[in-house]
């Protein structure tokens, strides 16, 4: 059965090209000559989804096999979704528009934590049980990976098995289990049992978990022999080797990133203690300039698109940059191909790259001292010192730039009222740094723009521990700033992030199997697109929480102790529980760890025998 | 060198807006590699211009652009080059070189549209046409920047037909108003005949057959050797 789409349907939604597919690179394949149907689903509406490059790469390592047909599917927007209610139109996928109930295996990314209510939407505007164990003969697998099924325990009950880490070479394995499975002719657990086998893999339903009278965790255990006691991720060693997508779908409407996306390098050598993506895609791996520049010509070629644009966490930190940005600058000025660089630390020589790059379009600049004073930098680990930073802002202002974006979190371990006045403090040196500059050397029209997200600790962090601050202290500390930086300058623009939404995150982040019966019952309320303002629904969150009996402080606003067992303990990141805790030691302490580069300080992902672990002495303590 | 070219949009490509149809074109000519001609300054653009926007909705076999180009292209190559480059849904189906004459967007003074609409079941399609053909003015809401302005279409509807598609569904075949003087969108014609007929029209699908010059009293089809 195939979903016909007419003008009376698609005429009257916002966007129709959101659901049409058809897009240059779109991969075509006839599914009758295909073992394997994948239907993977971004639980997000098309214009994420697609600016999404996990997904991209997935799309094309699948679809390189011609047993396997890998289709897209995005979560509807409300004005769709009311329609296919109406009309009983099933969620399908993109390419051949058939119904995702109908696929072998569907895989779901998990990039952020509010976007789980829509994975069970779109599950249940597919037609697929909603709950793992309901599942029979005729459904599909459901599957998930990404960054939050670090601690895939909230969405345990309703996902038949996580991929833990990268996916490249392990969702290869996966399909060739299935096509083992599937002639064999054998039952659903059975499949399970040998996706088990493969490492990186996590069935939920194989473990069971205990718990003590005070609701805290007493042991997460297989209940088969030969199921692995802990899942450790998996990561692709050598990135010039793996499979990387030139020929990328180029979509027909505007979405969030529409260019390409080189990858430079996986991994963090810093070490942030508050950030989750630093320690859970250790170490760091690059790729050989010589790879970036043919897959820049051959992206560039094949998808004609005017920009391009660098990915990594530190674009500083890639070891040849210089030499790299050179021969690549060759390349896009000849072409006249926009190249942005993201996550540029600002000095004198990315200034002059900048204004080579992007022809002097200076549209603003971003920086992120994250916290407000030098100590609680040290506490985060954010190695920059107050003096690059007045550094950087001058060398922006003096070359023209008057629009920069100063971003900090609120709610750090340690933190008091004087960090937050820093941030006002540090707003008001950007504007005093400003005017010192000679009238007719800067540019007119000072604008400072100040940021201020709340602190989410998150798992496989130094910070997983610690116990997040309340919505009405998040509040009081975002009205104080507020205050202050009203009185600095009225160059200065404040915004803040809900902290409602922040607490969310922080019980999903860090909670066990018990609060998928929230989310599930959150959903039943009404609950959508909880990343879009204009969705969420926090007071149909908390009805949830009540509903179920749970208390969602627990999760998010109570300090753990080190011996507690966490809900992702038997998920192996790489990175050691002694490691963190060494860290989260330092952080109360205000000491700094060096980055990798430095000193190797034995975090655990030397295990991986991969990348920056092989190159730098290890350092001092060992785990 | 400028070459104009015609192309067409299928259904499967209706559902974009025209910057999107614009970007597509930039896009298409880039992995052609056909070196479109980019203005000077901070923020080059490329010289492809339309004949006329293509709004959300609407397919066509008779859209057309011109476009400026850094070397020298044989028309067929040219086809050939940049429909390889194009999704399914867009089509070039003529080009020719042009020496710097109108622009194209000045020479579009009118398009024929096919439109297919349901009618309510007491009307009957030639009263119909009759009732929009023998007003004198024929008055509708259009949107304007400053709110809405009221607006008499009757004048820029220059020809009309239609008939029974069978079923429930009719046409009409219209030639309306088009350019960047003066513009009647199919839907807005269509609010028009409502006013009219005092009904409810479904429209089922817009279908932009040609664009239209003027030579003297005539209309004349971009497709003319005049023009391409
Ligand atoms: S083992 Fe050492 S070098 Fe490797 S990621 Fe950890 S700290 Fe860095």
């Amino acid at each position: 059965m195939r979903i016909r789409l007419d003008d009376k349907i698609l005429m009257n939604v916002e966007k129709p090209a959101r659901y049409t597919g058809g897009e240059w690179n779109m991969v075509v394949k006839d599914p009758e000559n295909v073992d394997v149907r994948f239907a993977f689903c971004f639980p997000d509406v098309y214009e994420v989804g697609m600016s999404h490059l996990g997904m991209k790469i997935l799309y094309h390592v699948l679809n390189k096999r011609s047993d396997t047909y890998c289709e897209r599917v995005f979560a509807p927007w409300a004005d769709m979704e009311k329609i296919m209610r109406e009309r009983g139109i099933p969620l399908f996928a993109l390419e051949t528009k058939d119904p995702v109930k109908e696929f072998d295996i569907v895989g779901f990314t998990l990039q952020y934590e509010m976007c789980y209510t829509n994975v069970l939407n779109m599950l249940d505007l597919a037609g697929i049980p909603l709950l793992a164990e309901e599942r029979g003969k005729n459904h599909p697998f459901v599957i998930a990976g990404g960054p939050c099924a670090c601690n895939p325990e909230p969405l345990a009950d309703f996902i038949d098995f996580f991929v833990i880490g990268e996916g490249e070479e392990v969702i290869l394995e996966i399909i060739d289990a299935y096509k083992e499975w599937k002639n064999s002719g054998s039952g659903r657990t059975e499949f399970l049992r040998m996706a088990a086998k493969i490492p990186g893999v996590y069935v939920p339903s194989f473990y069971k978990v205990t718990y003590n009278e005070d609701n805290t965790i007493s042991g997460i255990k297989p209940v088969y022999p030969g199921i692995p006691e802990k899942v450790r991720k998996r990561i692709i060693k050598d990135m010039d080797a793996v499979d990387f997508p030139e020929d990328i779908v180029v979509p027909f409407i505007g979405t969030v990133h529409d260019r390409i996306m080189l990858e430079m390098f996986r991994g963090c050598i810093r070490g942030c203690r508050f950030c989750q993506a630093g320690f859970i895609y250790r170490p760091v791996r690059e790729k050989s300039p010589g790879v970036l520049l043919k897959q820049a010509k051959g992206s560039i070629e094949k998808t004609g698109y005017e920009e391009i644009s660098l990915v990594s966490l530190s674009t500083s930190d890639y070891s040849c940059l210089a030499d790299f940005t050179e021969e690549l600058l060759k390349l896009t000025e000849e072409r006249k191909i926009n190249l942005s660089l993201p996550s540029l630390r600002i000095d004198n020589f990315t200034i002059d790259l900048m204004e080579k790059a992007q022809k002097v379009r200076k549209s603003g600049l971003t920086f992120a001292p994250e916290a407000g004073t030098q100590r609680l930098r040290d506490v985060i680990n954010k190695g920059i010192t107050e003096e690059d930073m007045e550094n950087s802002l001058r060398i922006a202002f003096e070359g023209g730039w008057n629009n920069v974006k100063l971003y900090f979190m609120v709610g750090l371990p340690t933190e008091t009222e004087e960090d937050i006045a820093g941030i006002a403090d540090l707003a008001k040196k950007a504007v005093d740094i400003y005017y010192r500059i000679p009238k007719e050397k800067r540019a007119k029209g000072l604008n400072v723009t100040v940021s201020t997200s709340c602190f989410v600790p998150k798992p496989f962090t130094p910070f997983q521990w610690f116990g997040q601050n309340t919505v009405e202290e998040f509040h009081k500390k975002q009205m104080y700033l507020k205050d202050k930086l009203s009185k600095v300058s009225r160059a200065i623009t404040y915004n803040w992030h809900d902290a409602r939404v922040s607490f969310l995150e922080a019980v999903f982040a860090r909670g066990d199997r018990r609060v998928g019966r929230v989310l599930l019952r959150a959903w039943r309320n009404g609950c959508r697109f909880d990343a879009w303002n204009e969705f969420f629904k926090y007071d149909a969150w908390m009805q949830a929480f009540e509903e179920e009996g749970i208390d969602p402080a627990f999760y998010a606003n109570r300090t753990r102790d080190y011996g507690e067992i966490l809900p992702w303990s038997h998920i192996d990141m790489g990175v050691s529980q002694k490691f963190l805790q060494r860290e989260c030691e330092k952080a109360y302490k205000g000491i700094v760890t060096p980055n990798c580069r430095i000193q190797c300080t034995g975090c655990g992902s030397a295990v991986f025998g991969a990348g920056i672990c092989k190159t730098v002495s290890a350092g001092g303590n060992t785990p | 060198m400028k070459i104009r070219f015609r192309f067409d949009r299928g259904e499967e490509l209706k559902y974009i807006g025209h910057l999107d149809v614009m970007r597509l074109f930039e896009r298409a000519f880039k992995r052609a590699e056909i070196p479109v001609t980019h203005s000077q300054g901070f923020n080059p653009r490329p010289h492809i211009v339309f004949a006329q926007p293509m709004a959300l909705g609407l397919s066509s076999e008779g859209e057309f652009a011109d476009v400026e180009l850094d070397e020298d292209y044989e028309p067929y190559d040219f086809i050939e080059r940049l429909n390889s480059a194009l999704p399914a849904g867009v089509r070039v189906t003529d080009a020719k070189k042009v020496k710097n004459g109108k622009n194209i967007m000045a020479i579009v003074e009118a398009a024929r549209y096919r439109i297919d609409f349901g009618l309510v079941p007491e009307k009957n399609i030639d009263g119909v046409i009759s009732e929009v053909l023998n007003r004198d003015r024929i008055i509708v809401l259009k949107k304007t920047k400053s709110g809405e302005k009221e607006f008499d279409i009757r004048p820029l509807i220059y020809e009309l037909t239609g008939g029974r598609n069978g079923g429930d569904s009719y046409f009409f075949n219209v030639l309306l108003a088009a350019g960047q003087e003066n513009n009647v969108r199919p839907e807005l014609f269509i609010t028009g005949v409502e006013t009219c007929t005092n009904s409810d029209i479904e429209i089922l699908r817009m279908h932009r057959i040609m664009l239209y010059g003027r030579a003297g009293d005539r209309w004349l089809p971009l497709d003319d050797g005049k023009f391409l």
